[in-house]
This record gives C-alpha cells, sequence and structure tokens, in this order.
C-alpha cells in the first residue's frame, strides 16, 4: 500500500495557479518535509490529500484510494491521520475528549477505554496526558499537542501534519520533530509535514521538498536529489 | 431593465429564494430522520450529544415555561372573567382551545426559540469561524451527523415535552384561579376536569404534536443552517443568530395556522 501520491496534480487558486505539476510519492515508514514560505501550497497540499479540495488536473491518491470520492472520502481519512492548521480542536470540549473524539466515533469505544486510549497517546509522545481543561482554555503548547495526538489516536499507517509546533518555543518544537521521525522508524508509520521553516526538519532528513514563492507565472516543485 | 418589470424580477427572484431555502430545510429534515432510522457510526457520540441537547433546550427551560403558563393562563383567565361575568363551565372548553391548541405550542416554540435556536445558531458559527467543522472533515467525521442530527432530534423532543409542561401549568392555574376568584361557585376538580376531558376531540393530541414535532425539526434545521452557512468572519456570528430567530418565528406562526386551519375544516 502507498500511503499517499501526487501524480502530476494542478491547483488553482482564485483564478491563478497555486500548485502545478506537483509530483509526490510517500512509501510505508519514509518521512518527507515540505517547505515553502506563506501562501506557497501547503495547506492546500493537506486539504488536496484529505480529499477536501480537488485538483484541477492530475491524481491524488490516500491509502490506494480516492479522497474526495463522498463515498470513501470519510473513510480513507478517519484511517490516515490529519493534523491540519485549519482543522481546530472543538472548543466546548476537554483537550482529552477532543483526541477521544475519533476513537469513539469510528471504534465505538466508551469512556473509559478511549479515555486509556488518550493516555497511550500521550505516552507514545513522550508527554504528560492533557489536563482536564476545555480546549478554549487550554495553553497553546496543550493545543498542540491535543492537536497532534488527535491525529495519532487511532494509530494510522500515515500521518500528515501542518506546521508541526508553530507557535512552541524551540525547544517544544525540537521535540515534537524528533517524535514526527521516531514514528515514521520505530511505528512505521509515513509522515508528510509542511512547514515554514525547515531548520529542525533538516536536522533530522534529507529529504525535504521546497516550495518556491509564489510567483506571477506558474509554481513548481523541486525534488530534492535522491 | 424596465422600470416595470424590476418588481416583477425582484417578487421572481425573491420567490425562487425562498422555495430553495424551504426545499433546502425540507432536505436537512429528512436527511437527519435518515440518520435517525438507520444505524451508522458515532451513534453513542451522537446520542451524548443529543442527551446534552434535550438537557439545555426541555429540562433547563421547564422553570420558565412553568413561569409562562401560569402567567398567560392568569391573564386569560382574568380576563374571560372580565369580560364574560363568570367562568363556570365554560372554563375547559376556553382552555382547551386557547392555551392547549393554540397559545401553549406556541409560546413554548417561541422559548425554544430564543433559548436554544440562538444558541444552536451562534455556536455552530463560531465552530465554523473558529475552523473547528473543518477538524471534523479532516478526523473523518461527518460533520451533519456529529453536529445536525442530535441536534433536530433534541429539540423535537424537548418541544414536544416542554409543551405537554406547559399544558398541564396551564390547566392546573386556570383551576386554581377560579377557585381564588369564585370560591365555592367555582366548578369543584371532577368536574372542570371533565369540562376540559369534554372540549378536546380525537384529533387534539395529533393536533398538538403537529404544532410541536415539526416545529422542533424545523427551528433546529433552520438554526443549524443559518449558523453552518455563517461567512468565515466573526462579524457573520450575530447575522446567523438573528437570521435564525426571524426565519423560525415566521416558520412556527405559519405553520400552526396551517395545522389549525387544516384542524377546523
Amino acid at each position: 500500500m502507498t500511503p499517499l501520491a501526487f501524480e502530476h496534480v494542478f491547483l488553482a487558486s482564485q483564478g491563478e495557479p497555486l500548485i502545478e505539476d506537483l509530483d509526490l510519492r510517500l512509501g510505508a515508514g519514509e518521512a518527507l518535509v515540505v517547505a515553502g514560505p506563506a501562501g506557497s501550497g501547503k495547506s492546500a497540499v493537506v486539504a488536496l490529500a484529505a480529499g477536501l479540495a480537488r485538483p484541477e488536473a492530475g491524481t491524488v491518491r490516500l491509502l490506494d484510494g480516492d479522497p474526495a470520492d463522498p463515498a470513501t472520502g470519510p473513510g480513507l481519512r478517519a484511517r490516515a491521520g490529519f493534523a491540519p492548521r485549519a482543522g481546530a480542536l472543538l472548543s466546548n470540549l476537554t483537550l482529552a475528549d477532543n483526541v477521544a473524539l475519533p476513537l469513539r466515533w469510528h471504534r465505538g469505544l466508551g469512556a473509559a477505554a478511549a479515555q486509556a486510549a488518550v493516555e497511550d497517546t500521550y505516552r507514545l509522545m513522550g508527554a504528560e496526558p492533557p489536563p482536564p481543561v476545555q480546549a478554549a482554555y487550554a495553553s497553546p503548547d496543550q493545543r498542540e499537542l491535543a492537536r497532534l495526538a488527535r491525529a495519532l489516536v487511532l494509530r494510522p499507517p500515515l500521518l500528515v501534519v501542518d506546521e508541526p509546533g508553530a507557535g512552541l518555543d524551540a525547544g517544544v518544537r525540537d521535540e515534537l520533530w524528533r517524535l514526527l521521525w521516531r514514528l515514521a522508524d520505530e511505528v512505521r508509520c509515513a509522515v508528510l509535514a509542511l512547514t515554514v521553516d525547515p531548520g529542525p526538519a533538516r536536522a533530522l532528513s534529507e529529504r525535504v521538498v521546497h516550495l518556491p514563492p509564489r510567483r506571477r507565472t506558474t509554481l513548481r516543485i523541486i525534488r530534492p536529489a535522491p | 431593465m424596465s422600470a416595470l418589470l424590476t418588481p416583477v424580477d425582484a417578487l421572481g427572484r425573491g420567490t425562487i429564494s425562498l422555495v430553495s431555502y424551504l426545499v433546502e430545510i425540507a432536505a436537512a429534515v429528512a436527511l437527519a430522520l435518515r440518520h435517525l432510522l438507520l444505524p451508522g457510526r458515532g451513534g453513542r457520540v451522537a446520542g451524548d450529544v443529543l442527551a446534552r441537547q434535550v438537557f439545555f433546550t426541555g429540562v433547563q427551560a421547564v422553570p420558565f415555561v412553568l413561569l409562562l403558563a401560569g402567567l398567560t393562563a392568569t391573564a386569560l383567565v382574568a380576563q374571560v372573567q372580565v369580560q364574560a361575568s363568570g367562568l363556570g363551565a365554560g372554563l375547559g372548553p376556553l382552555l382547551a382551545t386557547l392555551l392547549v391548541r393554540e397559545l401553549g405550542p406556541l409560546l413554548t416554540a417561541l422559548v425554544v426559540i430564543g433559548r436554544s435556536g440562538t444558541a444552536i445558531a451562534t455556536e455552530l458559527a463560531n465552530m465554523r469561524v473558529a475552523g473547528e467543522i473543518d477538524g471534523l472533515a479532516y478526523a473523518g467525521i461527518d460533520p451533519f451527523r456529529y453536529l445536525v442530527v442530535p441536534r433536530l432530534a433534541g429539540m423535537a423532543v424537548a418541544l414536544v415535552c416542554l409543551t405537554l409542561v406547559w399544558t398541564a401549568a396551564a390547566v392546573v392555574t386556570g383551576f386554581a384561579l377560579a377557585r381564588l376568584w369564585l370560591g365555592n361557585a367555582a366548578p369543584p376538580w371532577g368536574a372542570y376536569a371533565e369540562s376540559l376531558a369534554l372540549a378536546f376531540n380525537l384529533t387534539d393530541p395529533l393536533v398538538v404534536l403537529a404544532k410541536t414535532l415539526v416545529p422542533g425539526l424545523v427551528v433546529a434545521a433552520i438554526a443549524c443552517r443559518e449558523g453552518l452557512a455563517c461567512d468565515d468572519a466573526v462579524t457573520g456570528v450575530p447575522r446567523a443568530a438573528s437570521r435564525a430567530v426571524v426565519r423560525s418565528i415566521a416558520a412556527v406562526v405559519i405553520w400552526n395556522v396551517l395545522v389549525t386551519l387544516v384542524a377546523v375544516a
């Protein structure tokens, strides 16, 4: 199974080309970073991978299925783990309830079993269990950990993270990057991370794809040399 | 466009807009009922949301509904006493007609619109602005099934139950006031209850159910629709709540009048 594949994908935004001829293939247990400045299309890549945006041309395959198909898309998204910038936690639920929600929804777990799974996920991340606060009142660190934990709680074969550790202090951010790479190595989870600053990621992986800043003309995705 | 055609054009566009809105609400109600009847993912989670909705819309509104029912019955009985110079055997049929068949369902629906309709529209609009709806979609959770279906079901159940509470409170208050005003000249409880029962016919439960169950579904559908259709900006939130209230009141009043006309025909 190929967790994620983009083949000659084109996407426009407000009549302007945003992504042109994106070719990207992520194998099982592989880690890849897509780096680019603001407005270069990183969040669009996440939306395309989840099937919540349709490309003008080309194909996107998520876990060997079509994520944009209304019949199969929700199931594929449930099996993968997405941590988008645009997808906020539910503010009226506690951090733990937010993390447990995919478990309870897709697997029908009761509250106690879901709580145990949440604590297990935080242990996997090397973090303490979340405090019993509503997401609306949690600190940025706590919300960022919960955002990642919610994507991991179902132990997906693919994790897509938009701006891991954004807004956190450098130490916490670096720990998060180390966690992502550990997931790819130890849990055989494919990881696609998108970021403005590839510095912390480059220290851990040679495989970085750069999205150039938007220009008047079309954009190109540059693949690094193997 | 000629000045003569402009109002015609506006009328046409308005009619099309209204019809498409009604179809959208009807489709939302139909889809929600389908989700309720067919099992699917997230049943336990949606059940929790439904229970919270019934508690907020129904249980927490009981004190206010009791007060409103008591005051409305007081005003009605007082007017009858002044206008008709006596109550006696006529009180039961009067309460049945005005309070139970008409005012009870309408005023209870207005309470629910004011409390829960605005709350739902505001909550969903805020979730839209904050990106929480997108978060659900990215997690493979159907926002309609998680957010809309339990709210429709919860509000319908709550409105039916609240109307029963209203009815009981109004009937008891009417009796108590009659005894207060007329003393021993007022009918005893047995005669009062009998006159009330005789004033009802077999179709009345169906009429009251139609005036509570359908508005419960429709008010929730309108509130959810307005909240989810909010602009991606904070300024859209109060507009969503305001539209939800106005459109819900119009829908409930029109529907209740139609049911009354059909019932008396």
